[in-house]
């Protein structure tokens, strides 16, 4: 017979029970997060759960869960330093390694602490298991944005570009880990995404732009042939986002090239002696200008 | 309550995905097993977790469970009730699933364990 939830009479006897059963499923999480979980018993860990929360503490089970969780993010986190001054490659693959245990393990203790999830967590109008995974991945591992794991990260996503415009060669393992990255940052959530990488880039795209142009326009060049260059620049840059980022981004960097390229030199362009956009429409090779007005 | 021991017959079912395919055995307190399939078992949304959980816990790998708190008479009522509700899932035909008053309590404590 299932046990019937009953005032506890003999309160230390009950008490010990509790902490034993509590320490059971403490200790279960921790070979999930070490990856070991095949000689547990699901029935054994979802009675205990059942049966913290059927004698009516479902509350010091919440507690324990979420510290657990934040424990071993933590034990993640602290492994990643050693792995900080490897190559962006090594260390991207290290995080989303890291990552996916982690996501493992969130969905089997939420598979285990079910009857909580349905019980106590319903009734009270708690963030459920998934929510406590997040929110302890983003207190652990990007905490501040100036401990040396986010640090890092931001370094090896922002490095890809960077390296490409500079027109340097880019280890092609980078782009799958880049993109992964960053479907990580989203999964924990559109503002930690645009905060921590989104903004950075697009500041950096346009720093970038800024000074292209200004080199660009100080060489002697046609407004057809600069139009070119900033077409032949938005296809790299549109490759690069469907490659490596979210393709939502797309729109934004474009938009950024266009800018500082384009609007910001509009009256130097049209007037260039000779090769203008007045003179192009009159000479009729106003393609190339076309194409890039396009884009908009 | 009639028929202890081994109970329903194996229905073989289409290839249609590798998780739903294959039978599981659910033992019971006195030890009696009953060899259902997996889609009946995945009614229950305990088992379901159970056998598709990611990390693999010892009972997906051995594709048994031991229930030691759930009575024989009872774990038959609950595969019994499995099928029945594949059967009637789609809706179209409606009938009532007979339940002894004597074992409600007990059914009723299970149902909320397994979540089904």
């Amino acid at each position: 017979m299932l046990p019937i939830p009953a005032p506890a009479t003999d309160h230390s006897r009950h008490r010990s029970e509790i902490s034993r059963t509590l320490l059971t499923l403490s200790s279960a999480f921790s070979d999930f997060y070490a990856g070991n979980a095949e000689h547990l018993s699901y029935y054994t860990l979802y009675s205990c759960a059942y049966n913290v929360v059927a004698a009516d503490h479902g509350e010091v089970l919440y507690t324990q869960v979420a510290t657990n969780i934040a424990t071993e993010v933590e034990k993640l986190a602290a492994s990643l330093y050693s792995a900080a001054s490897a190559s962006d490659a090594e260390f991207l693959r290290e995080l989303l390694g890291s990552w996916k245990k982690h996501c493992n393990a969130i969905s089997m203790i939420n598979d285990v602490v079910m009857y909580m999830d349905r019980t106590f967590i319903q009734k009270r109008g708690k963030a459920r298991v998934p929510e406590l995974g997040l929110r302890a991945w983003r207190e652990g591992m990007l905490d501040g944005l100036d401990g040396e794991v986010p640090l890092r990260l931001q370094a090896a996503l922002l490095g890809v570009a960077g390296r490409e415009r500079a027109g340097e060669a880019v280890d092609v393992a980078l782009y799958d880990l880049t993109a992964s990255a960053t479907k990580m940052l989203l999964e924990l959530g559109d503002s930690v995404y645009q905060e921590f990488f989104e903004t950075p880039f697009l500041d950096e795209t346009r720093w970038f732009y800024a000074r292209e142009s200004a080199r660009l326009l100080a060489l002697p060049c046609t407004c057809g042939e600069y139009l070119r260059t900033v077409e032949s620049m938005i296809d790299a840059e549109m490759a690069r986002v469907s490659r490596c980022f979210d393709a939502r981004m797309e729109e934004k960097v474009v938009a950024v090239v266009l800018t500082e390229m384009v609007e910001k030199n509009v009256a130097r362009l049209v007037g260039m002696e000779g090769s203008g956009l007045a003179s192009m429409l009159v000479d009729g090779s106003y393609s190339a200008a076309f194409r890039t007005a396009c884009r908009r | 309550m009639t028929g202890k021991g081994e109970a329903a017959a194996q229905h073989r079912e289409e290839e249609e995905d590798g998780e739903m395919v294959g039978v599981v055995k659910l033992i019971s307190a006195e030890g009696f097993e009953f060899v259902i399939d997996k889609k009946a078992a995945m009614v229950s949304n305990t088992l379901r977790n159970m056998l598709t959980s990611p990390g693999g816990f010892a009972e997906s790998r051995d594709n048994e469970v031991r229930f030691p708190e759930i009575s024989t008479a009872i774990l038959e009522k609950i595969c019994q009730y499995f099928y029945w509700s594949l059967h009637y899932a789609s809706g179209k035909e409606t009938a009532e699933f007979p339940i002894e008053p004597e074992i409600t309590l007990e059914l009723m404590m299970a149902a909320n364990y397994l979540d089904t």
